[in-house]
């Protein structure tokens, strides 16, 4: 085909060129760095082992040398003499790219710029985004009235020189939805849209736009595609995919937003906010950032495979976020295209491989490590609650401290000193196995007895010997799970014959729940929740073939376990904020099956048992002492004053506090009630996952070919080598987010200010938001993106700033409506000569229906919800059993109607409603989400329950609040947000009036469609009125101008 | 997108690209002409040439089947049953956390007997009985290689290509490479069965678009009446009604149309239109009850159980008779780590008649010669036993060196059993297919060069079988 048509190659060429050169000049980043990257770097670029005839085109140096056939690669200002240019333009085999490589070849328009660039006189710089940002002033433009600010002197000035003129200024109308939406993901409130409509003042878009700015509203918008970069969700995201919590960190995201945190902050918080000096809980939430990656548990997983994904996600998404570059392409050899070698990516890596966590973890919720990040409301509740703490036991110090306390106890105490006076009763068990032939079970409950059963003289009266097959079962008396007691003791005494392990006793449901077990004569309590299971040992051995008496308590309030043995407490083990201990726990504290002697899969025990007793309560240490056969208090009186030793005093001063003195006996039941609403408060607390150093980094190696068996040379922390170095100071993330942050950096700002412009303009000066490199779409308009970025970065990397900035200027404000022939001039709108229509986000989509039908709760923060969804469609895809965020329990209340960045985000099945929008699954960082419309989504429009619920809100407001004639007007406008023209408004009152004569004949389908979703209807409004505006206002949701911000 | 939406782009690129988007999906048209065209993707359009299939119906066994109790019989294994696992067999390759520990690995021969079947003495186990019917119709292979071993990376490598999440799924693949043929219905549909409590969890991502854009995700069907979400309106509204919407939304839109001229708003009408086409079509595709009693008895009792994996054998039948193009179902319960013997029993109770009946279906209507069919799982399971062993009763762990699946219909050889294991079924001895070969010889059927379907995104030209793959000539027709 080549040869054929050469000649019309160059006839083309010749046309091309001469438009070309009539543009502009070629820029060897713009124009010629990414046709070298994208059809001869393949052969001639990094990779050696790839590299064909020792050509490298990826270092513009190596251009102007001699190829290996001695000829010159490039003669400045002669295309004929150049071999690059012969041998793409030769008809031989020498012809490159070559010809089997149909990918590769040249385009007329590519060749025509290779020769043009040539022809002016090939001069080669580095590839534009890493050139430090320009300097540029706003150039002079013919049309001076038009700009408002620099942006459109920059936007303008491209328009002239293309021969084009911006669109007109949108009416008010359009411009009050448009900016609206843009800032706040809600459409403009009817009062706001007639305050901005009649404001006649010049200055009234500006003041809308700073009341925007300072909405609530505004944060929770802003947050979503941070979101999204960030890849946060609910839920784990690998296999079992269960449930975590990390709300506290998006709930400081939309506050950061909301109180326009400078940019370099908000980086340096989030990438290294516990490195900063005397951390705050603030700072330390932010770092959160990189720990919303997937975090796997999958049973039989490699730690060490899974560490490694966790950091080279973050080296992905930190080059994406802030540098705009694939960086992940260096993982497992040199980069392709950029100056980034597979070294300097685990260079970057180690700044992320000192983080104190598992490569296994989150299976019990947050994986370490996390940390309690009380709410500013649980901060003062606690404070409260601490204080009143200090009250009460300052009250009680002062009452053992008073005369008539001591003189009580005194008196007390000569009453006592030679019987059993004690005004104090055991508490009552709920069973108490006495264990002689005649009483086996002295409560009544049914017991069963199996295996061979030797009654001996006991401990006490008789006692029962087992051989390892003696059981003896009885149902455990508290069943239903919701009045469950949160404690349990139970022991007794116990003679063992061998040093097996055996089992004393156990409370189980199919093999669940908990074992009191002697391990080598250590007792032991096993907790077993499905194929989980843990061993709690007691401290001490117990002697073989004696008589011992062994009690354990356990207490899911205050999270502990507590041994006892011979009376004696022995060892008291706490479990603050441990998922696993309170999920196993409970699995015993559930279980429903008592077995003394054995349990269902467990050995049996071998010796005697004797007065065996269980509480579903915990016990005082002098309590199980009674029951262990002594009386401690007895004792102790009976040691003379002078004697006592000081804790012996205060065992007896807290014995009669406790049991005897009524003044105090009160005073400590306040004292309790505080310390239980403290412990249920500091229980309750959420946590949230944060960056925390080891004490010593991991050594970190180069990784041959990504893999983390292939352990290649040692390295240390360190930015590219292509991108400047900033006075670095150590080799910490704070160090690396000072250097994203350092106004030198060429990228952070470029980028952040490209995505800002794509956020509001719907296309990015870079298109290619997330890759700045040379395979990434050049800039447009690459003079105002180096304007917006020092802006940026001058301005203290001010947010709102360039954000009022972008939407102020004359540019955003054009209108979208063109002739067709304008349109066809510029299809996507590169020039911006129009505002472009954006599909609104899908987050946008729902909750501007909730706003419209005033279901929608203005709640910033919390807690994800869980809307409306499908039955049985987590069910279908999840394990279940035993994990969270397995079934989807369905929200009821306000908690239906909150924003959409509040629902539930579980990542191997995200809600339904958002995904069909294009919302990402945030299993990766996600720099923009794609576009689509598909017949799902009308589908969902139409049927969702969630949008029928708001239709029928919508009509019912309007109903009530609206006169009967002007309805139709109304209703359109409202949910357009502009006014019907005459076709539509007859359109509309057409469907009404047929569908009010279908409803009027068919009461109960009119009925059927006002009653969907939970909440409740005005049932003073006329059923077939009310189901007929429904079905109208469904329509007008349904438009396309409905999901669309103008 | 479909092809009902590229008749609708009267005024995108399309018009000014004529004859060039008119063989291609218009999401690869999109693609390939960027707006700015010095950074012009380049993809190839598809088909690079003649496919031998139009469709493919991809049955993967969820949890991963044990390919030494179906599929691939050792003698030596019953010789040796209860030795421990050689260390020359081994060789020290890694194994999973579960039994990387375990002192003992003894070798486990099958509970099952194989018998030859067919003209093409084919060996299958006894718990196939359905499967050995139509053995002659069926390519085996025995060769099958992954790279994970746990099973969210490895049925994310079966799936896209990629272990590690983000990438689109073969069948997001071939709806951008090759549009829909339906006329009503997308690209890509998936149906899940078989999901008991402990069952290896599925993700939707395994039927995602990764980063392609979302229309080419995998269409759910559900079972029921209701498969589609958000198929049936919540108050059940009559389909006057529903019709008066669907022409209000239509009339309406047409007018701003004229207003703005995006044709964006074009675009959105068709796929309204073709939503009415679903609405009315769907609850009668699925309605198994018109089928001839003949046919609901050759996929077994399950099949009128909505749910069932008989019943959703049935429904992809009829999905491909309306030119469905890639239809996937997903068997949820085969990770057998324990208790194999009575799990995998059930299993196949579940799977073997619908899984036969479907291929004697297809092949009856015709259908069998243009469709790729592909039974298969994740990865294999050990030669070796997980826990205890006892007379009755064993487990296997997760094994990635090889494993078993068989092939049918459009372009493949039938009666074939390709590649060969070791007496342990340990290590591949002989034509090794790798995850990447499969998908290479998949993408071949629909006429597709995987090396040529790509997507730019960040940079790099990525394609489903990443930066391997290689067709497996010897296994085509």
């Amino acid at each position: 085909m080549r040869l054929v048509s050469f000649g019309c190659i160059v006839v083309l060429l010749s046309a091309v060129s001469a438009d070309l050169a009539a543009q502009s000049r070629i820029d060897f980043a713009r124009d010629i760095q990414p046709i070298l990257a994208n059809h001869c770097i393949r052969c001639h670029g990094p990779n050696e082992a790839a590299r064909e005839a020792k050509l490298r085109l990826d270092q513009p140096d190596s251009l102007y040398r001699k190829s290996s056939s001695g000829r010159q690669l490039v003669v400045a200002g002669k295309p004929s003499e150049s071999e690059l240019y012969r041998r793409i333009m030769s008809s031989d085999d020498d012809h490159m790219p070559p010809i089997a490589e149909s990918n590769l070849q040249l385009s007329a328009k590519q060749i025509a710029k290779l020769h043009l660039w040539i022809q002016q006189g090939a001069i080669g710089k580095s590839h534009w985004a890493y050139s430090p940002i320009a300097a540029t002033q706003s150039p002079a433009v013919q049309s001076a009235q038009w700009p408002r600010n620099s942006i459109d002197n920059f936007v303008l000035h491209q328009l002239e020189a293309k021969g084009m003129s911006p669109a007109k200024e949108a009416d008010r109308l359009t411009l009050i939805r448009r900016v609206t939406f843009d800032l706040t993901g809600l459409a403009p409130l009817p009062n706001e849209i007639e305050q901005f409509v009649s404001d006649s003042s010049p200055r009234a878009y500006e003041r809308l736009v700073d009341r925007l700015l300072e909405s609530p509203k505004y944060g929770e918008r802003m947050a979503t595609p941070w979101l999204d970069l960030a890849r946060y969700a609910d839920t784990h995201g690998y296999h079992i995919d269960s449930h975590r919590d990390m709300w506290r960190w998006r709930d400081w995201v939309i506050q950061a937003l909301n109180d326009n945190m400078p940019f370099d902050q908000f980086t340096i918080w989030q990438l290294a906010g516990d490195l900063l000096p005397n951390s705050t809980l603030q700072q330390r939430i932010a770092t959160g950032f990189h720990r919303n990656g997937m975090i796997n548990f999958e049973e039989g997983a490699i730690p060490a495979e899974y560490l490694n994904e966790y950091i080279a996600d973050r080296v992905t998404t930190t080059a994406t976020v802030w540098l705009g570059q694939t960086m992940e392409c260096a993982r497992c050899h040199d980069h392709k295209y950029d100056p980034f070698s597979q070294r300097e990516f685990y260079q970057f890596y180690a700044y992320f491989n000192s983080i104190d966590e598992e490569g296994l973890d989150g299976r019990n919720g947050n994986a370490k490590p996390w940390i309690e990040a009380p709410t500013p409301s649980q901060v003062a509740q606690l404070k409260e609650y601490q204080a009143e703490l200090k009250r009460s036991q300052g009250l009680l110090a002062e009452r053992a401290k008073s005369n008539e306390f001591q003189e009580l106890q005194k008196a007390w105490e000569r009453r006592s000193s030679d019987a059993i006076h004690l005004n104090n009763s055991l508490p009552k068990p709920t069973h108490y196995l006495a264990l002689n032939e005649s009483t086996l079970l002295a409560d009544g409950s049914k017991t069963v007895v199996s295996g061979p059963t030797s009654w001996v003289p006991g401990k006490i009266r008789g006692g029962l010997l087992l051989g390892g097959r003696t059981r003896i079962t009885w149902p455990s008396n508290t069943s239903n799970p919701s009045t469950q007691s949160k404690q349990v003791a139970f022991g007794g005494w116990v003679f063992a014959t061998t040093e097996e392990t055996t089992t004393i006793a156990a409370k189980q449901t199919a093999g669940d729940g908990l074992c009191l077990q002697l391990n080598k004569l250590r007792p032991t309590l096993t907790l077993k929740r499905e194929t989980h299971e843990r061993h709690f040992e007691c401290e001490t051995q117990i002697a073989l073939r004696s008589w011992t008496h062994i009690m354990v308590s356990m207490d899911l309030e205050r999270e502990s376990l507590t041994w006892f043995v011979n009376g004696k407490q022995v060892s008291r083990t706490e479990f603050s904020r441990n998922n696993e201990f309170t999920r196993l726990a409970t699995a015993g504290l559930n279980s429903k099956q008592w077995h003394l002697g054995g349990g269902e899969e467990r050995p049996g025990f071998r010796g005697l048992l004797d007065e065996f007793y269980v509480f579903d309560q915990s016990l005082s240490a002098f309590n199980v002492a009674r029951i262990a056969g002594r009386e401690p208090i007895l004792d102790l009186l009976k040691i003379a004053l002078p004697k006592r030793t000081p804790a012996q005093r205060a065992l007896l001063r807290n014995y009669f506090m406790r049991h005897e003195d009524k003044i105090s006996q009160k005073l400590l039941a306040r004292d309790e009630a505080i310390q239980s609403n403290l412990r249920r408060l500091q229980r309750s607390l959420p946590t949230t996952m944060v960056m925390a150093e080891l004490p010593e980094p991991r050594p970190t190696h180069v990784l041959k070919r990504g893999d983390y068996r292939q352990r290649g040379e040692l390295v240390t922390a360190a930015t590219p080598a292509a991108l400047p170095t900033l006075d670095n100071d150590g080799q910490d993330r704070l160090a690396l987010a000072r250097w994203l942050v350092h106004p030198d950096n060429p990228l952070t700002a470029r980028v952040t200010a490209n995505r800002y412009w794509s956020l509001f303009l719907g296309r990015g000066i870079v298109a290619t938001e997330g890759d700045f490199g040379s395979r990434g779409t050049p800039p447009t308009h690459p003079h105002l993106l180096d304007w917006l970025a020092n802006e940026f970065v001058r301005s203290g990397w001010n947010v709102k700033h360039l954000h009022r900035l972008i939407v102020t200027s004359a540019t955003y404000r054009q209108s979208n409506r063109v002739s067709f022939a304008e349109r066809k001039r510029d299809l996507d709108n590169v020039w911006l000569s129009r505002m472009q229509r954006t599909r609104l986000p899908a987050e946008a989509i729902r909750d501007n229906s909730l706003q419209l039908s005033g279901l929608l709760i203005e709640k910033v923060g919390g807690p994800s919800v869980y809307p409306y969804q499908p039955s049985g469609l987590w069910r279908e895809l999840s394990y279940r059993e035993d994990f969270t965020a397995q079934v989807y329990r369905q929200s009821k209340g306000i908690d239906l109607y909150r924003r959409s960045l509040y629902t539930i985000r579980k990542r191997t099945l995200p809600p339904p409603m958002l995904r069909i929008f294009d919302a990402p699954d945030r299993t990766v960082c996600t720099v923009k989400r794609p576009t689509s419309n598909t017949a799902q989504q009308a589908l969902t429009l139409l049927n969702d329950p969630t949008f029928v619920e708001a239709s029928r809100h919508i009509a019912q407001r309007l109903l009530v609040e609206v006169p009967e004639n002007d309805r139709s007007q109304v209703f359109f406008e409202r949910i357009l947000g502009r006014p019907p023209r005459a076709a539509e408004l007859r359109l509309v009152e057409r469907l009404y009036g047929r569908q009010l004569t279908t409803y009027q004949d068919d009461l109960s389908a009119a009925k059927r469609l006002v009653s969907v979703g939970e909440s409740s209807r005005d049932e003073n409004l006329d059923i077939a009125e009310h189901a007929s505006w429904t079905i109208a206002v469904t329509v007008l949701l349904n438009l396309d101008e409905a999901v669309h911000r103008p | 997108m479909t092809k009902i939406q590229q008749t609708a782009l009267p005024l995108t690129r399309r018009q000014f690209f004529g004859e060039l988007g008119a063989t291609m999906s218009a999401a690869a048209l999109a693609s390939l002409l960027p707006a700015d065209c010095l950074a012009a993707n380049s993809i190839s359009r598809a088909p690079h040439f003649k496919p031998t299939a139009k469709r493919v119906l991809f049955l993967c066994q969820s949890g991963a089947p044990s390919q030494i109790d179906l599929f691939d019989p050792k003698p030596e294994l019953a010789k040796r049953h209860g030795e421990q696992l050689p260390d020359d067999v081994r060789k020290g390759q890694r194994l999973t956390g579960m039994t990387a520990d375990q002192e003992s690995k003894p070798l486990t021969s099958s509970l099952f007997k194989f018998a030859r079947h067919g003209q093409s003495q084919t060996p299958l186990s006894e718990l196939l009985p359905y499967t050995a019917k139509i053995a002659d119709e069926l390519c085996f292979v025995h060769s099958l290689h992954t790279d994970a071993i746990n099973h969210d990376p490895a049925i994310t490598l079966l799936q896209s290509g990629s272990q590690l999440p983000g990438r689109p799924s073969m069948g997001a693949w071939t709806s951008y490479g090759l549009g829909s043929e339906s006329k009503n219905l997308p690209a890509y549909v998936v149906m899940v069965s078989g999901g008991q409590t402990g069952d290896q969890p599925l993700s939707q991502r395994q039927w995602g678009s990764g980063f392609l854009s979302t229309e080419h995700q995998g269409l759910k069907f559900r079972g029921g009446k209701h498969p589609i979400l958000f198929l049936e309106h919540p108050a059940d509204i009559d389909r006057k009604t529903r019709d008066r919407m669907y022409d209000a939304i239509d009339d309406l839109n047409k007018l701003q149309f004229d207003e703005t001229s995006d044709p964006e708003i074009q675009r959105r009408t068709e796929q309204y239109r073709l939503a009415q086409q679903m609405q009315i079509s769907v609850p009668s595709l699925v309605d198994l009850s018109n089928e001839p009693q003949s046919t609901l008895d050759l996929y077994g009792k399950d099949v009128l159980t909505p749910g069932s994996y008989a019943a959703n054998c049935l429904t992809a039948r009829r999905l491909l008779e309306r030119d469905v193009r890639f239809v996937q179902l997903f068997h949820r319960g085969w990770d057998h780590h324990e208790r194999l013997p009575s799990r995998i029993q059930l299993k196949c109770r579940q799977t073997d008649q619908p899984s036969a009946a479907l291929i004697t279906d297809l092949k009856q209507r015709g259908l069998l010669e243009d469709t790729l069919v592909v039974w298969a799982g994740e990865f294999g399971r050990t030669a070796y036993c997980q826990g205890s062993l006892s007379d009755k009763n064993y487990g296997r762990d997760h094994h990635p060196r090889c494993f078993s699946i068989w092939m049918s219909g459009g372009g493949i050889r039938k009666g074939l059993s390709y590649g060969k294991t070791d007496d342990f079924s340990y290590s591949v001895t002989e034509n090794p297919v790798h995850i990447h070969d499969l998908q290479a010889t998949i993408l071949h059927c629909l006429g597709i060069d995987h090396t040529k379907l790509t997507y730019r995104f960040s940079g790099r030209d990525f394609r489903l079988t990443d930066v391997g793959g290689k067709v497996v000539k010897d296994i085509l027709s």
